[in-house]
Parts: C-alpha cells; sequence; structure tokens
C-alpha cells in the first residue's frame, strides 16, 4: 500500500456503519496510529533538535544587525576627545603603574583616585567592603565619582566604570586611566543630559557588585559595605572599560551578564557601529578575532584516498562557507557557554540584575596599533549616543544569540532546538505514562489476550525524583558551607574520592528504601516518564528565559531519555560520567567548582545551586531508573 | 466719532505716567556670589511694587470693572491675577540641580523643574456678579485658569496633568505676604518635576520687564550664556501686603544663573559681566527708582574691578554695590584671583545646617523603601516640617514608618503627621513635623508599593519611568505654640525651605510595541475556546454501541 491510500484508509470509514460509531473508530484509529508512531515522533523531535543546534551559525538563519531606537544616532557626532586628553591619561598611568610598583593596598589606591576626582572638581567618595564567602573574605575599595551635568535634574545617570582586575586577570591600569582622563574631559561640557558616574571598582566583579547593591538598597547577606556619601539617579546605562594591555588591536565587546541575563542589542549594536566608524577600530565579539582559519593542509593518513581525499579537503573542510560557519559557531559557542554556567563574562554583568544596559569594552592586547586615542574618542561618542536616549532601552533584543558583531539570530531561529527536544522529551514521557496504565492480560478460556487497566505507582515515581532532589539541596547545602572549602584547595583528586565516590554511587540506592507494594505495574518506568516530565518542564520554559542553560539540560535529557528501565549495573556506571561531582577529580573541574562557589556567594550566579539541585538529581534518577528491579 | 474721543482720553491718561510713576515703583537688583567652588551664582531681582489697588490686584471684589492701568506692572500678569482673584502666587521654573553643599542655601526655590502655588479666593466665597472667563466649574476652577493662564504667558507646559499634580498642603507653604481678610482663600500647590517643561526661554519673561532687555541689568540677560550654565532659574511672585491704605501688592520677577568660570575658561576662575554674559550694561533703565549691583566678596584675597562706590557688611559677608542708576558708559565689573589655575583639591565647603537626601530603593515591581535622610548640621535641635507629595499609584504604608537618629531608632522625634491617601488622579500629600536633635541624621524609611497602572495612563516616554517631585523641608520656629497649623511659615521669600532632589520610578512597563500581538494571540485563544464551548453546547450526547475492532490493541 503506498502511503498515501494508508493514509485515506485511515480517515475513511468502512461501509455500511451508522457516521457517528464511523467517527469514534476513526478516532480511535488516528489515536492507536499516533501512539504507534510516538517512539519515532520522539526520535525525530530529538534528530532535529540536534540538527537544528548545528544549523543556527548558518548565515542564512542570522540577520544582521542594526539600531532600533532612532533617538541613538550613534556615530553622528563631532567628538572632542584630542591628544591633550591622551597626555591626561598617560600622566595618571604614571601615577597608577608607580601605584602598582609599590604595591599599594586597596585603601590607597581608592584615597589616590579620590584625590584625582577632587582635584577636577567632581565629588567623590569611596566605599570598603567585604563579602564573607564559605572560601575566603573578599575585601576591597571602590571609588566613585557623581559629576552633575549642568542642567539636569540628576534623575537618570550613566555610569563609566573600570574594574582595578581586567577580565583577563592582569591590572587594569590603563583602563583606569582612560575613565581618569575621561572624568576630567567630559565634565567641560554641557550638553550632558544625564548626570555621569565614574566608578573604579575594587576587584574584578565583586567590586562593582558591592557598589551597586549599596546603591540600590540591596543587602546581600554576604556582603557588609560602606553606605554611599553621595546620591545620583536611575542608571540606565553603563560602560566598563576594560584595557589590560599597552596597546590593542580589536574592540572586544563582552556582554553576558550574570545568570544568563543579555544587555539590550541597541548598546552592542552603537557600540560596534561607532568602534568601527568613528573610532576607527575593528570590533569583534569576545577575544575571537574575526579571521577565518588557514586552509587545514590534507593530513597523512586521508592520502591514500587521493582524488576523494582532495575534494573533500578542497570542497567541504576548507570550503569558505564552512568556515565562516566555523568562526559564527566558536562566537556562538562562547556566549552560550557563558549564558549556561550562569557566569558574567566582564565587570559589566553585574549591571544586568539591576536592570542597566551594560557592556564592556575590551581592548584587545596587542602590539598596536591603537592607544587611549582611539579608546577616548569611541566611549566619548557611545556616550554622546546614549545622552541622547529619552527611555530606557527597550526597543531592540534582549533575546539573542550574536553569531558575528554584526550579525545575529533572533530568538525564533534558535528556540526550536531546545523546545524540540523538550517535546521530544514529553513525547516518550506520555508514551510511557500510558502504557503503565495498561497490561496485556490472557485469557485461557478465550485464547485470546485482552487489555486491562492497572493502577499506576504515580506517587512513588515522584517520590523517588523528590526524595533525590532532597538529597541535592542537602549537598547543596553542604557544597555552601565551610566544611567545602578545604576539599577545593587540595592539590590531589586522592582525598577526594570517598567524598566522589559517596556522592556519585550511594543516593540513587534511597530507592532501596522505599516501602513494599504489591502493585503489579512496574516502579522503573514510572521513575523514568517523571523524568522525563521534569525534563520537559524544564527546558521548556528555560528556553524562553535562558536559551543555552535550557540547551543544555535538553543535550543531558537526551542520554538519560535513552536509559532503559531496569538495565543493570553497566548503564549505572556509564551514568557517572554525566555526574558533575566527578568534576572534583580534576583540577580543572576542582577550578570551576571553585569559582562556582565564589560566583553564588558574592555575586549570585546560579550555577552552583543548579547544579546541586537540578543537574546532579537529574543523573541520579537516571541511575536509579537502572537499579529498580520492578 | 467716539474713537478718536476715547483715543485722546487714553492719551491724556498716559502722559502722567510716562513721568514718575505715582503708585508704582520698579527696582532692579542683581547679586553676584562667587562660590568656592570657582563658580559665580547671579541672582536677577526685579521688583515692582504698586500700591493703589485699583491699578494693582483686585483686592476690592466690588472694583472689579474698573478699568485697569498700569505703566509698570505688566497687564498681562495683573489681568490673570484679578480675573482669578489671586492675591498670591508663586511660580518657578528652574533646570538643574542646586547643590546645596557647594552652592549654600540662598532663598527662593530651588526645586528642579516647575513649581507653583497660589492662595487662590476660595471660590466658594460669595463673589460679584458671574464668574471671570475661562474659569471652570467647581472646586479648583481658578487655579485651573490660572494655571492655563500662566502656562500661556509663558509658554511653559504648566497646565498638564493638573489634576495629578495638585495639592493643597495644610501646614506648608504659608503666604509671604498676607491676605486680604474679608474672604477665604485657599491654598494651591502644584510641581512638575520633569523638564518637559519649557524652561529655556526668556522671551516671555523679558517681555513682562518695563525696559525689556535695552537697559539696565536685563541687558545682561543674554540666552545664549543664560542657557549654556550650570543651572539657571526664573521665578514670579506676587505676594500683597496691608501695609498701606488699600493695601500693596509687589511682584517680584528673579532670574538665577550659575555660571562655570573655570568651565569655560579651561582652569580660571576670573569673570567679568563681559565673560559670563558676553555682554555689559551700556545704559541704565529709566523706570526703575533703583538700580543696584552687589558683588559679595569671597574671604580669600582677590582684585575687584573696578572699586565700588560703597561697601556694605551684612551677616559677616562683605558686598559691593555698585550704583546703576545712572550709566554713562559701558560698565562692566570682574574678579580676579592670583593664581594661575583654580584648584578644586584647596577648596573647603561648609555643609549647610539643614541637607535632606532622598532615594527610593527596590526593584521595578514589588515593594520600594523611601529611604529620607534629614541632616542638622547646627549644634542646637531644630523643628521642621517634612512634605512629601508623591502620584496616587505609589503608595505609601504609614504603619511602616520608622524614625532613627544616628542608628537608633526613636518615635518620640515626631510631633505631628498628616496624611491625605492617594484618590486616582490625585496626589498622596504627607507632611510630618519633626523635631530634630542637634547635631544629628535622622533617617525616615517607609515601604511604598509601586501601582500597576492602565495602560492608557503611561505617559507617551513610557520606558522613561515617572518622575517624582522634590521633597520639601520647612524649618519651623522650635519653641511654637501646640497647634502647627497656626505657625506662620515661610515668611520672606521662601527663607531657609530646602527641596530634595526629584527621583525617577520605573513602574511595570507594557511593551507597546506588543498590542497587535496581544490582539492576534487572544482572538486565537478566544475563537479556540468558543470552539469547543459551542461544540459541547449543540453536542446531543447519546450512547453508542461499537463492533469489537479485530487485531487491535489500545495502546502499542
Amino acid at each position: 500500500m503506498s502511503p498515501l491510500s494508508r493514509l485515506k484508509a485511515l480517515f475513511q470509514a468502512p461501509p455500511g456503519d451508522d457516521r457517528h460509531v464511523i467517527r469514534l473508530q476513526r478516532q480511535r484509529r488516528i489515536y492507536t496510529r499516533v501512539g504507534r508512531i510516538s517512539p519515532y515522533l520522539q526520535l525525530a523531535c530529538y534528530v532535529i533538535g540536534i540538527l537544528w543546534i548545528f544549523a543556527t551559525p548558518l548565515a542564512e538563519l542570522g540577520k544582521s544587525t542594526y539600531v532600533d531606537e532612532n533617538a541613538l544616532q550613534p556615530g553622528q557626532v563631532n567628538t572632542y576627545w584630542e591628544w591633550a586628553e591622551v597626555h591626561a591619561a598617560d600622566r595618571y598611568l604614571e601615577g597608577l603603574e608607580a601605584l602598582k610598583n609599590s604595591n599599594a593596598t586597596s585603601q590607597e589606591k581608592a584615597g589616590w583616585l579620590k584625590d584625582k576626582f577632587l582635584e577636577m572638581g567632581i565629588p567623590s567618595g569611596t566605599q570598603e567592603y567585604t563579602f564573607a564567602t564559605s572560601l575566603e573574605d573578599v575585601h576591597g575599595v571602590n571609588t566613585y565619582a557623581f559629576h552633575s551635568s549642568p542642567r539636569t535634574s540628576g534623575a537618570e545617570a550613566v555610569v563609566v566604570s573600570a574594574s582595578w582586575t581586567s577580565l583577563t586577570g592582569d591590572p587594569n591600569l590603563r583602563g583606569v586611566a582612560t575613565v581618569l582622563a575621561l572624568a576630567g574631559f567630559l565634565r567641560r561640557y554641557t550638553h550632558w543630559a544625564k548626570d555621569l558616574v565614574f566608578v573604579i571598582s575594587d576587584g574584578h566583579q565583586d567590586g562593582m557588585q558591592a557598589f551597586l547593591s549599596t546603591y540600590h538598597g540591596f543587602n546581600p547577606s554576604t556582603l557588609s559595605a560602606e553606605p554611599l556619601t553621595l546620591d545620583g539617579g536611575v542608571i540606565w546605562t553603563a560602560l566598563a572599560i576594560d584595557y589590560p594591555g599597552h596597546s590593542f588591536s580589536h574592540l572586544g565587546l563582552f556582554f553576558e551578564g550574570l545568570n544568563g541575563r543579555l544587555p539590550n542589542q541597541d548598546l552592542l549594536v552603537c557600540a560596534q557601529i561607532i568602534g568601527r566608524w568613528t573610532g576607527g577600530v575593528p570590533v569583534i565579539l569576545h577575544n575571537t578575532v574575526d579571521e577565518l582559519r588557514q586552509d587545514l593542509p590534507i593530513p597523512q593518513w586521508v592520502r591514500w584516498t587521493a582524488a576523494v581525499g582532495d575534494w573533500v579537503w578542497k570542497e567541504i573542510v576548507n570550503r569558505r562557507a564552512v568556515k565562516e560557519w566555523e568562526y559564527r559557531a566558536q562566537n556562538m559557542a562562547e556566549q552560550a557557554a557563558w549564558m549556561a554556567s550562569g557566569r558574567a563574562s566582564g565587570m559589566h554583568g553585574v549591571f544586568h540584575q539591576f536592570r542597566i544596559d551594560a557592556i564592556t569594552l575590551f581592548a584587545r592586547p596587542s602590539m598596536g596599533p591603537h592607544g587611549f586615542h582611539s579608546l577616548g574618542k569611541l566611549t566619548e561618542s557611545l556616550l554622546r549616543t546614549m545622552n541622547n536616549l529619552l527611555e530606557r532601552l527597550h526597543a531592540s533584543f534582549f533575546f539573542y544569540l550574536l553569531s558575528s558583531p554584526a550579525s545575529f539570530l533572533k530568538i525564533g531561529s534558535y528556540l526550536p532546538c531546545s523546545v524540540l527536544i523538550g517535546v521530544g522529551c514529553l513525547i516518550g514521557g506520555l508514551r510511557a505514562y500510558v502504557n503503565l496504565g495498561w497490561e496485556r492480560w490472557y485469557s485461557e478460556k478465550l485464547d485470546d489476550t485482552k487489555w486491562i487497566k492497572r493502577p499506576r505507582r504515580l506517587m512513588e515515581g515522584v517520590g523517588t525524583v523528590l526524595s533525590l532532589v532532597c538529597i541535592g539541596a542537602g549537598v547543596y547545602a553542604y557544597a555552601d558551607s565551610r566544611l567545602f572549602a578545604p576539599l577545593l584547595a587540595a592539590k590531589s583528586a586522592l582525598p577526594l574520592l570517598p567524598v566522589v565516590l559517596i556522592l556519585t554511587l550511594l543516593p540513587p540506592f534511597v530507592v532501596l528504601l522505599r516501602p513494599n507494594s504489591a502493585s503489579p505495574a512496574p516502579l522503573a518506568p514510572m521513575v523514568k516518564a517523571c523524568m522525563l516530565f521534569s525534563l520537559a518542564l524544564l527546558i521548556t520554559p528555560l528556553s524562553v528565559l535562558n536559551f543555552p542553560l535550557s540547551l543544555f539540560l535538553a543535550l543531558l535529557a537526551i542520554p538519560l531519555s535513552l536509559v532503559q528501565p531496569s538495565s543493570g549495573i553497566l548503564p549505572f556506571l556509564a551514568l557517572e560520567s554525566l555526574n558533575p561531582v566527578m568534576l572534583l577529580l580534576l583540577q580543572s573541574g576542582r577550578d570551576a567548582i571553585r569559582i562556582a562557589v565564589w560566583d553564588w556567594q558574592v555575586l549570585g550566579a546560579y550555577a552552583l545551586p543548579l547544579a546541586c539541585v537540578i543537574w546532579l538529581p537529574l543523573v541520579w534518577i537516571g541511575q536509579a531508573i537502572c537499579i529498580i528491579q520492578e | 466719532m467716539h474713537l478718536p474721543l476715547a483715543l485722546l482720553l487714553l492719551l491724556l491718561h498716559t502722559i502722567p505716567a510716562l513721568g514718575t510713576p505715582q503708585n508704582e515703583q520698579f527696582e532692579e537688583h542683581l547679586t553676584l556670589r562667587p562660590l568656592p567652588d570657582g563658580k559665580v551664582h547671579a541672582q536677577f531681582r526685579f521688583i515692582t511694587t504698586v500700591s493703589d489697588p485699583l491699578k494693582g490686584v483686585p483686592f476690592d471684589l466690588a472694583d472689579r470693572e474698573e478699568a485697569l492701568h498700569t505703566t509698570l506692572l505688566p497687564l498681562s500678569l495683573t489681568q490673570l491675577l484679578r480675573t482669578y482673584y489671586t492675591p498670591e502666587l508663586h511660580l518657578s521654573l528652574n533646570a538643574g540641580k542646586w547643590d546645596p553643599l557647594r552652592w549654600g542655601q540662598p532663598g527662593g526655590a530651588l526645586r528642579t523643574g516647575a513649581e507653583m502655588w497660589a492662595w487662590v479666593t476660595d471660590s466658594r466665597a460669595p463673589s460679584g456678579e458671574g464668574e471671570g472667563e475661562g474659569e471652570g466649574e467647581g472646586e479648583g476652577g481658578r487655579w485651573q485658569g490660572l494655571t492655563n493662564g500662566l502656562a500661556g504667558l509663558f509658554c511653559a507646559s504648566l497646565s498638564s496633568q493638573m489634576e495629578q499634580r495638585t495639592t493643597s498642603p495644610r501646614l506648608a507653604f504659608r503666604p509671604e505676604g498676607d491676605l486680604p481678610s474679608y474672604t477665604p482663600h485657599k491654598l494651591y500647590h502644584a510641581s512638575h518635576p520633569s523638564e518637559s517643561i519649557c524652561t529655556e526661554n526668556l522671551t516671555p519673561f523679558l517681555k513682562l520687564l518695563p525696559c525689556k532687555s535695552r537697559a539696565g541689568i536685563a541687558q545682561l540677560l543674554n540666552p545664549h550664556r543664560a542657557f549654556d550654565a550650570d543651572w539657571h532659574g526664573m521665578g514670579v511672585h506676587v505676594r500683597w501686603s496691608n501695609s498701606s491704605a488699600g493695601g500693596e501688592t509687589e511682584v517680584r520677577m528673579e532670574v538665577g544663573v550659575v555660571f562655570d568660570p573655570v568651565r569655560v575658561s579651561g582652569g580660571k576662575r576670573e569673570w567679568s559681566l563681559k565673560s559670563l554674559f558676553d555682554r555689559t550694561i551700556t545704559r541704565s533703565c529709566p523706570a526703575a527708582s533703583s538700580s543696584v549691583l552687589t558683588v559679595q566678596l569671597p574671604e580669600e584675597m582677590h582684585e575687584l574691578l573696578p572699586q565700588p562706590a560703597k561697601m556694605l557688611s551684612s551677616d559677616g559677608v562683605f558686598e559691593a554695590v555698585y550704583d546703576l542708576g545712572s550709566v554713562g558708559e559701558e560698565m562692566d565689573v570682574g574678579m580676579r584671583w592670583l593664581e594661575d589655575r583654580f584648584d578644586y583639591a584647596t577648596v573647603r565647603y561648609t555643609p549647610p545646617e539643614l541637607i535632606i537626601r532622598r532615594a527610593l530603593k527596590g526593584g521595578s515591581t514589588g515593594l520600594s523603601e523611601l529611604s529620607v535622610i534629614l541632616s542638622n548640621t547646627r549644634a542646637e535641635p531644630r523643628r521642621v516640617l517634612y512634605v512629601e507629595t508623591l502620584p496616587w499609584f505609589i503608595s505609601l504604608f504609614l504603619h511602616t514608618l520608622q524614625t532613627e537618629v544616628d542608628g537608633v531608632a526613636r518615635d518620640d522625634i515626631i510631633q505631628s503627621i498628616s496624611y491625605l491617601p492617594p484618590v486616582s488622579p490625585k496626589p498622596t500629600l504627607l507632611e510630618i513635623t519633626l523635631l530634630l536633635p542637634a547635631s544629628s541624621e535622622v533617617h525616615l524609611t517607609m515601604q511604598a508599593e509601586k501601582g500597576f497602572i492602565r495602560y492608557t495612563e503611561h505617559q507617551p516616554d513610557a520606558s522613561r519611568g515617572w518622575d517624582l517631585p522634590a521633597a520639601v523641608v520647612f524649618p519651623l520656629p522650635l519653641n511654637a505654640s501646640s497647634s502647627p497649623a497656626k505657625v506662620a511659615i515661610g515668611g520672606g521669600e521662601g527663607e531657609g525651605r530646602i527641596y530634595s532632589s526629584t527621583l525617577l520610578v520605573d513602574l511595570p512597563t507594557p511593551d507597546f510595541s506588543m498590542p497587535y500581538n496581544v490582539i492576534i494571540m487572544s482572538s486565537t485563544l478566544v475563537a479556540l475556546f468558543f470552539g469547543s464551548v459551542f461544540n459541547c453546547l449543540t453536542r446531543r450526547f447519546v450512547v453508542l454501541r461499537m463492533p469489537a475492532e479485530k487485531g487491535k490493541g489500545k495502546a502499542s
């Protein structure tokens, strides 16, 4: 039978029946058919979802960026930043280098900066702060200066900031010098419509977190900070200047904020246009230079295929479109990694939680050709653009993936990958749930099989999931406490082995503690259905909030949904490899966990609780499905 | 035939006025005050006094029909005051944030944006035959008319959202002059915190002056310079006093500008009229009975050119006084210091006696906290009246009001509270009388809730947020009578009254590009819902007997 006639048969009625009966029969046939093809539907969802992931870097799915807010008018002003200002920046740099060479304390550095601001006539102050974390106490001193722009009410403000430590980990001396020189320069003009707030924050992100928390009246439990002595208005936009080298070749835009928040795309587009056309600096995303990779030579092991290998190398591996795909994929992967881990890619990231659009202008260290002149000029122009705003940035996108500095993916073009996988989980879960409710019963009398209903063990399934999540919460409490800190400091994996073994092997066996049940229905498929439901419920809504995080869960969901119920100890051990606790065995993994703990306690980045309460229990549930023998 | 006669009469009537005005007097005064941070505050003051009630403001309601003849007082203004029975009126249009720490607290309202308050004859009082033209119905009609008139006169959008902004404080804003005793008067107060009002327009102001900007100190009012300054403000203050026989009306028009010569010259703070205003005074205004330029002298070494004719000392501050009554040649005044560059770092500021800092803390949704810090730097306790006016969508929770003095909770410093809860669209009004201990910092905190407003109530620039007007603090006499309502506060020229900065508050704002999508979405949902409901309603439910299907399972 051809597929078409099969389809017809599905809808056509056998002749001679009541039409209502026919309709009911047709409905029942369709339901049966859908039930029967549901494994293929689930597979198709997974396959299309994964293929879609690989399609996202394609230029065809992308779109060129554009300025949506008409008020911005990027690059339409004459800039006044000239060599005299560069000279001023050089003078400040000398002072900063002297401070650095004399190993000045935070207090001394902040005092020096405050004096500089006061010399310019800008009201200034310092703020001492301490974050008490389970690892260490993070202590520092911020310096801030509030310039009230002439004839403005002071209700709106723009922040120009630099942290003492660059995102590369080096001292950000030139960034600080740029902010100082900008402060002295910008206050000479009367065209500012917003107050200018200059902040030199200590540390990398912690100083700004302390400053902004105090500024907005939030008091995180781990923070103790001095109150601010000056008042400012509502901050709309903020720029962080990061210039660790002695010259720079490219302007890198870092924009990912804490917990996957992004600034309005208009800010990025303006920075890109102004950097390119006012500053004359090539603009890149992060630290990835916008060059396509070199042609790869044909390796030795392909040589024997002669013409075929040549063709593959020439037409596929070294094809321009493939290289472009790789370049875009690299940019998107970096953005996705920052967002999924909930970390901020630079100091700007702590602004987003207070509804401030912020980016870091990163001067990519190099031997040249750019320096204070281009950086100051483009910052001035960018500030002028932000000064044009009559409203908060709201016109352009807040959800996007940037594939290159000038092209992006709209939410509609990337969303399907994780949503499809989430839908696949849902289909699998529903099928398992329906199947659990029926049992094929063989009747000897009739010599026939019959489907009879049986009760499902839903509460036991949910109970298994919940108890493992509770154990995850316990692990979180442990990881967040001071007991865990010494483990992270360990130099070798050996002393950690007991902890790793306990946390990876023991928790799934909690299912053995379940009460005896006389139910004829199996438990393992029920637990799997519950796991698939919770995955679907996590992945789909998360995809509109933090797409990379939902994609991460979707990728975790695929191996988990392949776990067969009661399949024994081998799959149980194989699932170990997905367990985040295994990271403790590697030095780099321990560093990552240390960062996660620090970020959670200082900045409130959610990687640590998420890993403990979602990722870890999911793997345990998968393992529990393997070992439940019912 | 009547027209030429009328013209002749008119001419005859105006001839004596061209000479020395009998009942009207015009004085002009410019004070230049070098500020510690290198800036210069110039305060222009034009005062017209009318002692004849017939020519001034309408005090005798029976004489309303009397013709208005004024020589110096601008008719456009007096007509407004007469029409709306307003013996006292204050209007100020300011741009910029006054910095009390660096610039001190001189008299006069220094609120950012526009502020207007007036004592209007209560419209419920018996009045003459019929209402004046342009007067609305009911309570506040006169106030409405007055606002519209002033908005037209000063080319400012004062009348927008008047209902949302008008309050009638019970304790604050007492009249600076006197009020005619035979009718009750009512206070109206409104402030526009945002700068959508057109403040950068001197022309309507200059038009009210007798010499316009052609002579006298008004010559210096160069808009290109005044609006390039750090702060500028205009004000019109009308008050009536009971001093002379029929009462006396004083119209005071003020322009204040804070210049920054350091910024303009690139490091030096020396200034002259020429450098500040790009103009000098070339002739005196003949209509002015007195025309004086005063320069307040700083304590440091300086040089003042030309040498003043007279030196005065008031409250320990020396003032150089120049009489501009007969300016023969070009008149320029300048001040120099013996320094190459102005050094900000050496400046020591004396904090003002009373400081207010205000902030609304919290996210854009949910509860926020209004936090007010009042600092009394005097070594003696002070009584103050704190007045807060907030738009109706911000509700204050008075039960959460907490007061702390230097970090210690104390409830006894609150002497009285008067609270008018918000009823949309009228604003909240909160007046608290406090006793500030000597040299102390008092924290007032209150929880506030930001309402969810209808989408039609949002302003055109919805994503900007809403500007909240400044809070006002009035110093009160320490040992006043127990009834605070009877306390005369204010006094001359808004003495001692201080303003906080304005605030911008985020409300939950819809995405205004979305309504189209929302309409499509909700229509689809309604259509789907309708389909199934209709189906259920029209369907007949019967029992069907299904023939068994061979070989087909229920589930896969």
